[in-house]
């Protein structure tokens, strides 16, 4: 399901390479020297200094405020081998490119036909990439490759999933914006009232202790419960998208649903309500019970300038 | 049914602000991943609670990660004739892989009997088995540790000085034969219950490793080894605490349970390692997951949700 949001994804400018290292403490330098020898940059002409730069332009582009020792950490988490091949390549190592190629360009086609659901469009998509990934020549002539964004954060193949991604979503909503209002109601698009307009305001005081108790939970049981009561996604969708069991996102939803229905309630009751009402209202809005058009409310969310 | 804009968490939930710019695709990959720094991860799930387009991203990448069986098909169909072309060699294929399995199988369980026959004519008095443990502590550790952990003895733990781990750190158990090593302290115990399974195992040491064991947990808590024959014979027998995981990668086997109990064998079950996992929540929680993606990385998650993950074959934990 995609959503035609006018708001386009992009990515952010590469780091500029400076032509002198920049100065990150002793103990960082020391851990980039370290990954020095395991990350191939020999086998692509990659010198100690030029490999100092590109592992500084990382720390500096993702921890620039933080201390020594979380530079060393990030230092030692970074897909070191991948993040070599992607600047290599960048640069037109031939050597890289017969690395890069056999490695991921199957893959490549792979998810985008996986994306797009279709050979021909899926083909279409991961040339398209592909060029990019080779590099287009900008207004001065110099060929600037996608291959630069890559930081080494995650996996090579990891990241081209995710830019791909991007990049079928922006289409299809460029797409979507292009489809004209009556092909949408010919396709069975309904239009939602606002909910603003037609939420029956049985009581008021529910949506503030709603807001309240939503407002005290961490980051991460808000990511749950918006990924799973509006988004949708299965159990399986969640724990694959935070690396973890799905049962584990099962037992966090059921103690997380527990936990608020008693907050929402204790706060009902300390604004008055009579606990028979509280029992009435929180049934209205039994959070288990959520089995709705989604698609419907994000819409008018949306048109509503919410985001 | 209920309809979407008449539920106010919902409306609650989808009225949040936006928390800071959306993250890169490095970031999202590292997210999904598991590779972020601990900040970094916080700050993402801060905005993936607020913004629906980055979670539709996130959701869509990770779906379109390739999977075991369509990869391969997505990627061979332009390249190769139909797959009805290929039918006919499949099936020739499929019926020589059946006759080879069988063949194996049959040879497999020969072995297997042979060798047991050869343990009966052999006879000597009954299997003792032993258990190697660590060499003895320093006498001085940490109160808070010596308290936790007298009060938790086992015959099988060890405590070591140090706070935020839970026991010992490498109390070493082996599944060997009745010759105990001289230079370390033993302690007698009956690793295999059935005495003559264990000495014929024992006396197979060898090809132990190369039949490959199947493993489950009864309903006692017991983890359980079988080498195909039936003959389930349960290992590490003088864990109180019941196990509730096992998890197989390769010959790397770990098996987890209640009060944070974690056993680790990298030769199939003939020897086992405690494995020390940080104190986190306080208390100790029973381990109802582990998974390896490599022999190297893997997690652990307890029913609480607590869970612990590990780049270096369990060698430290966070």
């Amino acid at each position: 399901m995609l959503l035609p949001s006018m708001q386009m994804f992009s990515e952010p400018e590469p780091p500029a390479d400076s032509h002198r290292n920049p100065i990150l403490g002793s103990g960082v330098d020391r851990a980039i020297a370290r990954r020095y020898g395991e990350s191939g940059a020999g086998l692509y002409g990659v010198t100690p200094e030029r490999f100092h730069q590109i592992v500084a332009g990382v720390v500096l582009r993702y921890a620039a405020d933080s201390g020594e020792s979380e530079r060393v950490e990030l230092v030692a988490s970074l897909r070191i081998e991948e993040l070599v091949l992607a600047r290599a390549c960048a640069a037109g190592n031939d050597a890289a490119w017969n690395v890069f190629i056999p490695r991921f360009r199957a893959a490549l086609h792979a998810i985008a036909c996986r994306l797009t659901r279709n050979e021909t469009a899926g083909r279409e998509l991961a040339d398209e990439l592909n060029a990019e990934l080779y590099g287009i020549p900008n207004s001065e002539g110099r060929r600037i490759s996608k291959l630069d964004y890559y930081m080494g954060r995650g996996s090579l193949e990891g990241w081209l999933r995710t830019v791909l991604t991007r990049r079928h979503i922006d289409r299809c909503r460029v797409h979507s914006a292009d489809v004209s209002l009556d092909e949408q109601i010919d396709h069975g698009a309904s239009f939602a009232e606002s909910p603003q307009m037609t939420s029956p305001t049985s009581d008021d005081r529910v949506s503030v202790a709603i807001a309240q108790t939503l407002a005290e939970l961490s980051h991460e049981e808000r990511f749950l419960l918006a990924a799973y009561y509006l988004d949708q996604r299965t159990l399986a969708d969640i724990g694959r998208q935070t690396g973890v069991h799905e049962s584990t996102v099962s037992r966090k939803l059921d103690r997380l649903t527990g936990m608020l229905r008693k907050r929402v309630r204790r706060r009902l009751q300390s604004a008055g309500v009579h606990p028979r009402r509280c029992d009435e209202l929180l049934r209205e809005i039994d959070v288990r019970d959520i089995d709705v058009d989604v698609t419907a409310n994000l819409k008018q969310e949306r048109t509503a300038g919410t985001f | 049914m209920k309809q979407i804009e008449f539920n106010p968490l919902q409306k609650e939930l989808a009225r949040s602000p936006q928390a800071g710019p959306h993250p890169d695709s490095d970031l999202l990959t590292a997210f999904s991943e598991g590779t972020l720094l601990e900040r970094e991860r916080q700050d993402v799930f801060a905005h993936l609670a607020s913004c629906v387009e980055c979670r539709e991203l996130l959701s869509a990448a990770t779906e379109a990660a390739p999977g075991p069986v369509r990869v391969p098909f997505l990627v061979q169909r332009s390249a190769h004739p139909p797959l009805r072309a290929w039918l006919p060699w499949v099936s020739v294929a499929a019926g020589i892989l059946i006759i080879c399995s069988a063949g194996l199988v049959y040879r497999q369980k020969q072995e297997l009997e042979q060798r047991a026959t050869i343990a009966a004519e052999n006879k000597p008095g009954p299997a003792a088995l032993t258990i190697r443990q660590a060499p003895p502590l320093p006498a001085a550790q940490p109160e808070g540790d010596i308290g936790k952990s007298s009060a938790n003895a086992k015959p099988l733990k060890a405590t070591q000085p140090g706070s935020g781990t839970r026991g010992a750190s490498t109390a070493k158990v082996t599944t060997e034969s009745s010759i105990a090593q001289p230079s370390a302290p033993t302690q007698s115990i009956s690793a295999f219950a059935n005495s003559e399974t264990a000495r014929a195992l024992s006396n197979i040491s060898g090809a132990a490793v190369t039949v490959r064991p199947h493993w489950r947990i009864d309903s006692a808590g017991h983890a359980e080894r079988s080498f195909g024959d039936g003959d389930w014979q349960p290992v590490l027998a003088n864990e109180s605490a019941r196990m509730r995981v096992v998890s197989v990668f390769e010959s790397e086997v770990w098996v987890g349970g209640e009060n944070a109990r974690l056993y680790h064998s990298s030769d199939n079950g003939n020897t086992w390692n405690i494995v020390p996992l940080p104190v986190k929540n306080g208390d100790e929680p029973v381990i109802v997951h582990i998974r390896f993606q490599t022999p190297q990385a893997g997690t652990v998650e307890a029913a609480d949700g607590t869970s612990w993950t590990t780049a270096d074959g369990g060698a430290t934990w966070k």
